[in-house]
């Protein structure tokens, strides 16, 4: 079983909403007035509300799960969240009740869950059972043949590219790119599918699209190459082009791999990918004492909860398991060790100079490295451009600048006022995209979602 | 561009030859694999090219930002910043939801010495309305004032000039020459508080070269302070090479009773207005054709679809008659007059002349009655005045305004009234309309709706509720009343916020 999740605050609840209208909806309900029935018990709060019918609505306290019976398509819907509202401003207006004491309605959904969690427990269990190494073999050679297989057929792919030449790319449909991304999933190579995939978005973007397109078509060639080589790679190498190219570690092999940090570590940014039926969480967590950036992912369907929460601006210790890696940087959750508080910033901030030579080292150890994360002590100014375009920069204290990512920084030239904040972003190569700005003991999420203040 | 990327645009097919360097040692990496120079052509290039992409990624250095160029700061802010619990129900109010109760919320704030939260402020300068700008002029801070000002989006301009709200500015010459046209608006309306004539002189010497809609904004921003030396200015503007300009300057004369604008159209009002022996109006409406000489007194040719022509141009002369002018004219109090106008063919246009009157000259005594004839007009709408209805509103009397509502209250009559009156209702007013939803009466569901923002905090009781009797089906009204207690609960949560 998990960990029961401390008390909830309501920019956590703030955090979970899918988009900053269900916030607001949720704000609206997060109080007692609409609700009957409010109860809580060790396992659960719950509530109903009178809304076009009568919604019955449940949390559970393990991991703040929600269930409510409206028809909403958005998740958590505006009733969960006024009832986490409630929970986290108001928990007195909640009537206490023995576990085993709530509604049947209530009953019903944590039976339910708890067996869930018992099946879940089951497989792990028969996971850890012995494994036929003979058939596991036999299954990773096969695999092995497939992904050779389907690298021989991509780089017949790359070397037609250049060999018809990129000018020709702006009038290829774009089946041109995702027929090939649809072999290298046949191939079990879904990290090249994807990299395949991202091509397509490059092509004739920019006034250098063609070097930058030259230059992914490029190394994803030395990643084909590095994987022929893979006997020849250091270990911590080996497993990056190996999760490059698609294979991944399940949680136990991270845990049994050993690399684990206890600290103190602030989450210094936490950004959506929504892709319709899938949600990405990727966040950056600064360790206090080790200095480490760690990388969370976190998926979970549509209609599905994050098994973390993590605001920008807050903190808690943990201990957390690193990826093996040349350059260890994603890492879980293997435990935490105390509660998450809020109105932190990141520890460590860096010049861009420092910053720039952080992403020098680490792409000497990872040449495929696509972004980093940067914690920069800067201000943020606009420049006009001839034509009356202009670009935003982040401006060190020595004058050296960084191009921010994207024309939108008004949110970002508020809150820095030309005067220095920490500002959080994803570096690429070429330009800082910014994710978190920290400023009078605030974090304000520049990416859309909120942060703790 | 480099010949390597060169070769890779037009493709190895087209091109013959070695593959071209990449210029970084990249190129001796890749030649430590013996490719085969016939067979490998393009792995070749491939490789050179990915190794050199990693290593210019891995030499980026940052840009060096001139010295010369100084990156502007914020002054420090003099108010507070709003609470977090604060800021969150004000980014819902600014994208819309609970929107009607933002004009609370920013007064409440302005009032407690708050200022928005700085990530709430480009959605806050895109406001468009003009009462809600005037709201958050006060709560900018100095951050948005300065996010407008380095921003320099003419859709901003207007938060720039908040800092003109107090004194007039050191440099107020070189503004009123430089500023944006909003920020020159404000400043000509501060500087016409404290030194008129300096103001005219102002706009005098700019006057030609401002364009029309500005020409006439301008004339209209005389009106405060208005005093006979604005005359001979004004009457030279009555030859504006722009129509609506000519006529904004006549009717800023219409203000000044010694002008010779102001003595001629009176004179031609009064001459459309009498009264017979029995006490019945005598109405001669303006003649056909429209005479030049109207449109120099200010009054427009072509009417509103749907309106008459001379009906048009009564109404416009009688909107230059000072209502007491027009009690002394015909003999008459201003019960009497509207009485009679009512009662006339012609009453679409009186009303709408005696109304204009009233808001442009004033005349307590004449708002009452005025009100009353319009709400018995039952949704005729003015051609001449917009939101007639809630000008006039404003002008009642408060004891005037309780006494009406209260009777609209009681009667279930002209309710539709109450979205004139602005907030807060009086306490009588909202304790009535409490006992009236609870009796769940038919139809009442908006004027709940409408409550809910306006109904004074102070005169509700602690705990709101409309329990739905046994038996009976939900209908429009419980969602009215689930609209009212949301919204009453959130503004008692702004109020708290907002308390000093």
């Amino acid at each position: 079983m998990r960990q029961r999740v401390a008390q909830l605050t309501a920019a956590e609840v703030t955090a979970m909403a899918p988009d900053a209208a269900a916030a607001a909806a949720g704000r609206r309900l997060g109080k007692a007035a609409p609700w009957r029935g409010l109860g809580k018990s060790g396992r659960a709060y719950f509530g109903e509300c009178l809304g076009s019918a009568l919604y019955q609505t449940q949390i559970s306290t393990l991991d703040f799960a929600t269930k409510c019976t409206c028809p909403s398509r958005k998740f958590p819907c505006k009733h969960a969240l006024g009832l986490l509202y409630l929970a986290a401003d108001e928990s007195d207006a909640f009537q206490p009740v023995t576990d085993g004491g709530e509604p049947e309605w209530v009953l019903g959904w944590l039976e339910k869950r708890e067996a869930a969690e018992q099946r879940k427990q089951a497989r792990a269990n028969a996971e850890e059972k012995p494994v036929d190494r003979a058939a596991q073999e036999k299954r990773a050679e096969r695999r092995h043949d497939n992904v050779i297989a389907g690298i021989e057929q991509l780089d017949v792919w790359l070397f037609d590219r250049v060999r018809s030449g990129l000018g020709r790319l702006v009038n290829e449909p774009p089946s041109l790119f995702e027929d090939q991304a649809r072999r290298l999933v046949d191939a079990q190579a879904p990290g090249l599918a994807s990299r395949v995939r991202s091509l397509a978005a490059r092509v004739g973007v920019g006034e250098t699209a063609s070097e930058r397109v030259l230059g992914e078509l490029g190394t994803l060639a030395l990643l084909t190459h590095a994987y022929r080589r893979l006997d020849a790679l250091p270990e911590g190498l080996r497993h990056d082009v190996r999760r490059l190219v698609g294979f991944t570690f399940t949680s136990s092999d991270v845990i049994a791999h050993g690399d684990f940090v206890v600290d103190e570590w602030v989450v210094a940014s936490s950004t959506l990918i929504d892709e319709g039926h899938f949600r990405l969480q990727r966040s950056y967590l600064s360790g206090v004492e080790s200095a480490r950036t760690a990388l969370l992912l976190q998926g979970a369907g549509s209609a599905a909860h994050f098994d973390d929460l993590l605001v920008p601006g807050t903190a808690f210790r943990a201990r957390l398991a690193f990826y093996p890696s040349a350059r260890p940087e994603r890492a879980l959750i293997a435990e935490r060790l105390g509660p998450t508080v809020a109105g932190r910033a990141p520890p460590h901030v860096t010049t861009i100079g420092g910053a720039l030579d952080a992403f020098s080292h680490a792409l000497a150890r990872d040449p495929w490295l696509r972004r980093l994360l940067f914690v920069l002590d800067a201000r943020i100014a606009r420049r006009r451009e001839r034509g009356g375009d202009s670009r935003v920069f982040a401006i060190d204290s020595e004058r050296n600048a960084v191009p921010l990512r994207g024309r939108e920084h008004d949110v970002l030239l508020a809150v820095s006022g030309g005067r220095p904040i920490a500002l959080a972003g994803q570096w690429n190569g070429f330009e800082l995209e910014p994710l978190v700005a920290y400023a009078d003991g605030r974090a304000v999420s520049l990416t859309g979602e909120e942060a703790a203040a | 561009m480099s010949e390597l990327v060169r070769v890779a645009i037009l493709g190895t097919g087209q091109t013959a030859g070695p593959i071209p360097s990449s210029d970084t040692p990249a190129d001796e990496l890749v030649a430590k694999l013996a490719l085969d120079a016939s067979r490998d052509r393009e792995r070749e290039l491939l490789l050179r090219a990915g190794g050199a992409f990693v290593m210019r990624r891995a030499g980026v250095i940052a840009e060096r930002w001139p010295d010369a160029e100084a990156i502007a700061e914020a002054p420090l802010e003099v108010r507070r910043r709003a609470s977090a619990a604060l800021g969150d129900m004000l980014r819902s109010m600014l994208l819309g939801e609970f929107g009607e109760i933002l004009w609370e919320a920013l007064s409440g704030m302005d009032r407690a010495g708050l200022r928005l939260p700085e990530e709430l402020l480009p959605l806050a300068l895109d406001q468009r309305g003009l009462p809600t700008r005037e709201l958050l002029l006060g709560v900018l801070g100095e951050r948005g004032r300065f996010l407008a000002r380095e921003d320099g989006r003419e859709a901003w301009a207007w938060a720039s000039s908040g800092a003109l709200a107090g004194a007039v500015p050191d440099d107020a010459d070189r503004r009123w020459e430089e500023g944006t046209a909003i920020e020159r608006e404000r400043l000509f309306q501060l500087l016409r508080r404290t030194d008129p004539a300096r103001a005219r002189h102002w706009l005098a010497a700019t006057f030609k070269s401002e364009k029309p809609e500005q020409r006439k904004r301008f004339i209209d921003a005389l009106l405060p302070e208005l005093g006979s030396e604005d005359a001979p200015f004004l009457e030279t503007a009555t030859r504006d090479r722009s129509q609506s300009v000519r006529v904004a300057a006549a009717r800023v004369l219409w203000c000044l009773p010694q002008s010779d604008t102001a003595r001629a159209v009176r004179a031609q009002a009064e001459a459309c207005l009498n009264r017979s022996p029995t006490g019945e109006l005598l109405v001669t409406l303006p003649a056909e054709p429209f005479g030049e000489g109207l449109e120099t007194l200010g009054v427009l040719e072509t009417p509103p679809a749907g309106v008459g022509p001379r009906q048009f141009w009564l109404a416009q002369l009688l909107s230059a008659l000072p209502p007491e002018r027009v009690s002394e004219h015909l003999g008459l109090d201003a019960a009497q007059v509207v009485a009679a106008a009512k009662a006339h063919d012609l009453a679409q246009a009186l009303l709408e002349g005696l109304s204009s009157a009233l808001l442009r000259f004033g005349g307590e005594a004449w708002a009452a009655p005025l009100w009353d004839a319009w709400v018995e007009r039952e949704g005729a709408r003015s051609f001449l005045e917009p939101e007639l209805l809630a000008r006039l509103t404003e002008r009642l009397p408060r004891d005037a305004l309780e006494a009406r509502l209260l009777a609209c209250v009681r009667d279930l009559a002209h309710l539709e009234v109450f979205a004139a009156v602005p907030a807060p209702w009086p306490e009588s007013v909202t304790h009535a309309l409490l006992a009236r939803f609870a009796q769940r009466t038919p139809g009442l569901a908006p004027l709940v709706h409408l409550a809910a923002s306006r109904i004074p905090l102070s005169a509700l009781p602690a705990e709101l509720s409309f329990p739905r009797p046994p038996d009976t089906p939900r209908g429009s009204i419980d969602a009215a009343f689930e609209h009212l207690t949301l919204v009453i609960d959130f503004r008692r949560r702004l109020q708290k916020e907002v308390s000093p």
